[in-house]
């Protein structure tokens, strides 16, 4: 007799329905399993038949016939064990076919007969859900993670045991509501008010927040350059539910849902120039995400920006681009998001003090230009901000101005990206940073005066077009912050001061 | 061209941008004179002494430590071809092949010292090339001149040392031009005199915080007590109109 049950293999975050076909027939006794199938799939037989005869089961000698539909498809993993189980169930008359009708089951079976949690549970649901299927049968150990998505009967099982009396018993379940509360303020122990001084860098990166602007620090060691990183998503926007669901997506298939928590905060990601590459862009012979997808909507730290070799920095060029990554392998390739704000942080010089007032810097010329050319034109060109971080005075510390909260700076950092949300509504992109040059002649409107201005600047601080665009973008996103809608001359005459560019590099050079 | 009037202009090679104005505006001024100017091609103040003499179709000699195919500091073999190119003339007493050495140095500062006039010291750390230049010129009769520097700064002990030990302070070209006999003086009274730049309204008071020592922007945003914005929008707008200069490290100071 042949029964039909469904799962769902991986493939990256995207989710194909996989049939699992089992047949019982009276014949010399073998289990046979076909579908491209990877080694931990192969062994399941062995899981599942031990499984069945630790529940009280008996699995006579029987010929067993297994196939995992579309046979093209790669398969890996262990989740199909589950499915498989069903099968033979029915195969023995233990699960009526009639109570399976279009349920999904996806789970490890272990020896004792339990079901063990499994990696993707949330982007299988949502797959689920997406063909339309009614009700999904997961391990308890995902349930909260399960629990995102909505419209679906989520049925959570224990054992073997468990299953079969959940599945006889036919009982009715409410469909799934997701009780994930949207744009919901995160708990930080971290906060910007923590910083004294350091104004212009936090308004630089206020700036950042509002229109997704890459970022780099440049500042001697300990002046702040982590710290001021590291509360930058405090003042990003609160999160939407599908930004929580693609965030938890990544991670959900990496395994970093620990005890079903959610994740509902926007990722800091901080990498140090030893990252492998395969760590970096994500990698594996079953493409796994690397960090600059678990760093998508949130914030990806590079510090010591100059230690990483050319090829993690080139291949930045093309994902800062393109906020995708594709991981080809011979039998597939693997589609990966990674929108993330980049902030890079690096020292002036390889000594740290170059420029600085405290400290004399000890590098040569040669020394500090063979340090900087690491980073090509092409990376610098898609970091509109440049900063430089200066030390803190004492007097700052000291001071009677009000540190302000990282809760009044997202206030109007939504503003900003309300505003830019609506004007962009036709455009296919959501911020000032994603803007090409035809979008940024069309909605970066000057008045007379400030062109004046920015002529005059042109020339004055030797611009390229590539430091115009990037100017006009953060005018932008200054004149969002403000609520203009031209920007005006005081917008571009702060814009000037994120850059740093040339004229932070030349020491001692005759042409000074 | 080693029998015209000459004046070494002697510094530290990690100058400030203090030193580095004022060596710059010397050289200028006496070269514009028709004095030849003697340095050591170091960086620094050596370099912008002898960059500077050229800007004006004046003359400039470099004295090396080191031999003509091993030009030291690597940076300058461009300024040391472009001296050449301008009727200067460099000076070595080593065969050509010679590397370089910190030994040569002393040496080779003594050479400075005979062939010019006088030396200018710019700026100077205590017990340094330019006060061992300074020393040898005592030595050899010659007149030291030395700028004053700031007493808390490192760069000024050297120079403020020298002009204790006798060597004359100089505050313009005249100081210089009178005590080697030279009493014309071509107009350049200009340059010298401390004016006091009009500068709109709205951007005075930013720009009376920033002065002649270096000032980074969370400094001038907490003292006017301005938000930084508006700090930052005042700050492009004097440097566009040349009020102030900024510097490495995005440190601002008056021009």
């Amino acid at each position: 007799m042949l029964s039909i049950v469904n799962t769902i293999a991986l493939e990256g975050i995207e989710g194909t329905i996989i049939e699992v076909q089992v047949d019982v027939s009276a014949g010399i006794p073998h289990w046979d399993m076909v579908g491209m199938l990877g080694t931990s799939i192969k062994e399941s037989k062995e899981r599942i038949s031990v499984a069945i005869k630790n529940s009280g089961i008996k699995l006579v000698g029987k010929k067993i016939s297994v196939n995992l539909a579309p046979a093209e498809i790669k398969k890996e993993g262990s989740s199909f064990d589950l499915a498989i189980a069903v099968g033979l169930l029915i195969n023995l008359g233990i699960i009526k076919k009639e109570n399976i009708i279009s349920s999904i089951f996806i789970g490890e079976i272990s020896y004792n007969g339990n079901i063990n949690s499994v990696n993707g549970i949330l982007p299988m649901c949502l797959t689920a859900q997406k063909h339309g299927f009614k009700r999904v049968y997961i391990p308890t150990g995902n349930l909260e993670e399960a629990k995102l998505v909505n419209g679906l009967e989520i049925v959570n099982v224990d054992s073997l045991k468990d299953l079969i009396l959940k599945i006889n018993s036919n009982l009715s379940i409410e469909k799934n509501v997701s009780k994930i509360k949207e744009n919901a303020e995160e708990e930080y122990d971290i906060d910007f008010a923590d910083i004294y001084g350091q104004e212009k860098a936090k308004r630089a990166l206020e700036i950042v927040a509002a229109g997704n602007h890459h970022c780099l620090l440049i500042g001697a060691p300990g002046v702040g350059k982590t710290m001021l990183a590291k509360r930058l998503i405090t003042i990003f926007p609160k999160l939407s539910y599908d930004e929580i669901i693609e965030i938890t997506k990544i991670n959900s298939i990496l395994g970093n849902i620990n005890e079903g928590k959610i994740i509902n905060k926007r990722p800091f990601i901080e990498v140090n120039s030893n990252i492998t590459l395969a760590a970096f862009l994500g990698g594996g012979r079953n493409p796994m995400p690397g960090a600059i997808s678990l760093a998508n909507l949130g914030v990806l730290f590079m510090d010591e920006f100059a230690e990483f070799d050319i090829k993690k920095l080139e291949n930045l060029r093309t994902i800062l681009d393109s906020h995708t990554i594709k991981l080809d392998r011979v039998q597939n390739s693997v589609i990966y998001p990674c929108k993330f704000v980049l902030i890079a942080a690096m020292n002036p010089c390889p000594c740290g003090y170059f420029g600085s007032q405290d400290k004399k810097c000890t590098c040569s010329e040669t020394k500090i230009k063979r340090y900087l050319s690491k980073i090509s034109g092409p990376v610098l060109d898609r970091i509109d901000i440049q900063l430089n971080i200066t030390n803190v005075k004492y007097s700052e510390i000291n001071t009677n101005r009000k540190l302000e909260k990282s809760k009044d700076i997202r206030k109007r950092v939504e503003i900003a990206r309300q505003i830019q949300k609506s004007r962009f509504i036709n455009e296919g992109i959501t911020t000032n940073s994603e803007m090409n040059s035809k979008q940024i002649k069309k909605y970066c409107v000057l008045d007379l005066e400030s062109k004046k201005l920015l002529e005059k600047l042109y020339i004055k601080m030797n611009f390229n077009i590539r430091t115009y665009n990037n100017i006009l973008k953060i005018a932008r996103t200054i004149a969002d912050l403000d609520e203009k809608e031209i920007i005006d001359t005081s917008c571009i005459a702060e814009a000037v001061q994120y850059k740093v560019d040339n004229k932070f590099y030349n020491k001692g050079s005759v042409e000074r | 061209m080693l029998n015209k009037t000459a004046i070494a202009i002697v510094g530290s090679r990690n100058c400030s941008e203090y030193g580095w104005m004022q060596a710059k505006k010397f050289s200028n001024a006496l070269s514009k004179n028709g004095i030849c100017i003697i340095s050591g091609l170091a960086i620094g103040i050596d370099s912008i002494a002898h960059s500077s003499a050229m800007s004006h179709k004046g003359k400039t000699i470099a004295v090396l430590g080191s031999g003509f195919n091993n030009i030291y500091p690597k940076e300058n073999k461009r300024l040391y071809e472009k001296i050449l190119e301008n009727d200067g003339c460099v000076i070595s007493e080593y065969p050509p092949d010679t590397k370089v050495n910190t030994k040569y140095f002393p040496k080779r500062n003594e050479i400075i010292s005979a062939l010019a006039l006088g030396v200018l010291v710019v700026e100077a750390k205590y017990r340094s090339g330019s006060t061992i230049t300074a020393n040898s010129a005592f030595k050899q009769g010659k007149k030291v001149f030395a700028i004053p520097s700031n007493i808390d700064s490192k760069l000024g002990i050297g120079t403020n040392k020298l002009i204790q030990k006798g060597a004359k302070l100089v505050t313009n070209i005249q100081d210089i031009l009178k005590e080697i006999n030279i009493n014309k003086c071509s107009d350049i009274e200009q340059d010298w005199k401390y004016e006091n730049k009009m500068v709109p309204e709205k951007y005075k008071l930013v720009y009376s915080i920033i002065g002649n020592m270096p000032i980074d922007i969370n400094t001038i945003c907490n003292r006017t007590e301005l938000p930084i914005q508006d700090v930052s929008e005042q700050l492009t707008m004097l440097e566009l109109n040349e009020y102030i200069r900024v510097l490495p490290g995005d440190m601002f100071v008056k021009v």
